[in-house]
């Protein structure tokens, strides 16, 4: 019980030190990026506009204050849930984030899914037919699937389903179909990439003692297969697996861009087009809240097989 | 014969990357000189691959996309690989980087993948040329250090580190010449692996719009702009796809027999 409790305060801990490094690196950077977000809301919205009217908005905006007392004033508005509102076209933020984030999580959540039941397919399938003329096509699918950009499935996907065969409108879509495309294309390396690590850890597993031993008691192969091997090689697969869940929602930015579904990345995208500073820092705190959420709940399963061979080699 | 064998596909893959790295010294022409005549030509002798749609030769702004995109890639690693197994070691080695405040934000930082250091650093400076790198090495050279940091933790408990100690060998000749051999294996694994991963970001990013600045060309930005012409001209957009999959390829390659070891004897 005290594993458990200093487990999930150091938990905390982290979270709250990564949430603090994050917003943190992103005022910095703003702070000295080259483009200021004050002219750069003047030069959209004033057609004419002199330096006056540019430092009268940036003390309006509390720019021209030093760097800690804006940081300070943001965190402070930030724990009432007050992200201010957007400089490009004046929605509240906190709206528009939750609004772009249950977009990408519906996203994220069925590419998980479909990875998921892809990498189980694929992973048994090489295993099944190694060292045959499948297996050696499937590796060399994979290989090809980790090597090509998500970003070319994504226009190749439109250009073949939406433009030549008009099975489906890009733009009008609801519902799951318009999640679908988007998770498919995200969900391709990742299937690439795991089931050749699921194959090689069946492969592995099979190979142990106590499949051995299940094949001395006369087991079939498939039964040790399904009810022995798949089981221990997914379970060293789950963490990495959680881990790359958070990873997918930065890397489906550009995706969301190409499908032009606005989610969190295709809104971070944006804001950085329009130097929209309230917005960019709320979108990367998001972002990194979940990333973290995801890391943790990686964490866990680890946490728990861990004291599972603990306690079994305690009790030998 | 078998060995051999067994080194065709590092060689092959390091080959590739060093042409795509190199290619622009030889490229045929000049990859800005427009003429709009002489727009989408055919494959020929003196444009192999063609002209885009401003009469661009397509293949030798091909190769100084891969200067570009390979340029960036390589120069991050290099910091990386230095400084993340200088200090990775000297912190693995001391007690300084045992503490529990630093650990933890190391782990706090290295909770973020690189992909999202990109985004918040593009976010911040807009996208060019310099943000690439720097956004790139840092979350890299953290990762990196943490990577090292844990391998050197674990070689300082085995056997021949103390014998080492025992024998009267400095810090420095036991952290270089004892443990590094042990580590950078794992070290350049992890810098290919991750290299592949920033080829596909950098050109993803340069895709969707976020191009590397005005006059830079790179592979992302060539096949977001012949997306346009992909059913008069296919090769405009697949040669550049197709230079890009190559080296993503022997990234990963090399990664995979970096992995399988032999290529390096410790």
């Amino acid at each position: 019980m005290r594993i458990f409790r200093t487990f999930t305060f150091r938990k905390i801990v982290e979270l709250i030190l990564t949430l603090f490094l994050v917003t943190i690196i992103s005022f910095l950077l703003m702070k000295i990026s080259p483009v200021d977000p004050a002219e750069a809301y003047s030069r959209r919205t004033f057609s004419v506009f002199g330096q006056e009217q540019v430092d009268q908005l940036r003390e309006q905006m509390g720019l021209n204050q030093p760097l800690l007392i804006q940081y300070g004033n943001w965190v402070r508005n930030a724990f009432h849930l007050d992200f201010g509102t957007s400089l490009f076209n004046g929605h509240d933020v906190l709206t528009a984030v939750s609004n772009a984030m249950g977009i990408s999580l519906s996203i994220v959540l069925l590419a998980a899914l479909i990875q998921a039941v892809g990498i189980l397919l694929v992973g048994s399938l090489c295993y099944l037919c190694h060292a045959r003329w499948p297996n050696i096509l499937l590796t060399a699918l994979c290989i090809a699937g980790v090597s090509l950009p998500p970003f070319f499935f994504a226009s190749t996907f439109i250009d073949i389903f939406a433009v030549n065969f008009r099975w489906l409108s890009v733009t009008s879509n609801s519902g799951i179909a318009r999640y679908l495309p988007a998770a498919i294309c995200l969900s391709i390396s990742g299937i690439a990439f795991y089931s050749q690590l699921l194959a090689k850890n069946i492969e592995h597993e099979m190979n142990e003692d106590y499949a051995m031993y299940a094949r001395c008691r006369g087991l079939s192969e498939s039964r040790i297969l399904i009810h022995h091997a798949v089981p221990h090689a997914l379970a060293g697969m789950v963490p990495s697996f959680l881990q790359m869940i958070g990873i997918s929602l930065a890397g489906s930015a550009i995706v969301e861009r190409i499908f032009s579904l606005p989610g969190l990345g295709y809104t971070i995208i944006d804001s950085v087009l329009y130097r929209d500073a309230p917005m960019i820092h709320a979108t990367i705190l998001f972002l990194a809240f979940f990333l973290v959420l995801c890391n943790t709940l990686a964490d866990i399963p680890q946490r728990f097989f861990q004291k599972g061979q603990e306690s079994k080699e305690a009790s030998v | 014969m078998k060995k051999l064998c067994f080194y065709i596909p590092s060689i092959l893959a390091v080959l590739v990357i060093v042409f795509c790295f190199t290619g622009f010294l030889f490229a045929p022409n000049n990859p800005d000189h427009v003429d709009v005549t002489l727009h989408f030509l055919a494959p020929c002798r003196e444009y192999p691959f063609g002209t885009d749609e401003m009469g661009r030769c397509v293949f030798s702004r091909v190769l100084y996309g891969g200067f570009t995109t390979l340029g960036i890639v390589l120069f991050g690693s290099a910091i990386v690989v230095i400084v993340g197994i200088l200090l990775g070691l000297l912190l693995g080695q001391g007690k300084a980087g045992r503490n529990v405040i630093f650990e933890s934000l190391l782990n706090a930082v290295t909770a973020i993948p690189p992909v999202a250091y990109l985004i918040i650093f593009i976010s911040a400076w807009g996208n060019s040329i310099s943000t690439m790198v720097v956004a790139l090495t840092i979350s890299l050279v953290l990762r990196m250090v943490k990577l090292i940091k844990t391998k050197t933790e674990i070689e300082c408990q085995k056997a021949y580190v103390l014998c080492a100690v025992a024998s009267g060998a400095s810090v420095p000749r036991i952290l270089f010449v004892h443990i590094l051999p042990n580590v950078i294996r794992d070290a350049l694994h992890f810098v290919c692996l991750s290299g592949g991963e920033m080829i596909l970001s950098i050109s993803g990013f340069s895709f969707v719009g976020l191009s590397l600045g005005d006059n830079v060309i790179d592979w992302g930005a060539m096949v977001s702009d012949s997306r346009n012409y992909i059913h008069t001209s296919p090769g405009l957009m697949l040669y550049p796809m197709l230079f890009i999959f190559l080296c993503v390829l022997s990234f990963n390659v090399l990664g995979c027999q970096l992995e399988k070891g032999g290529y390096i004897h410790a």
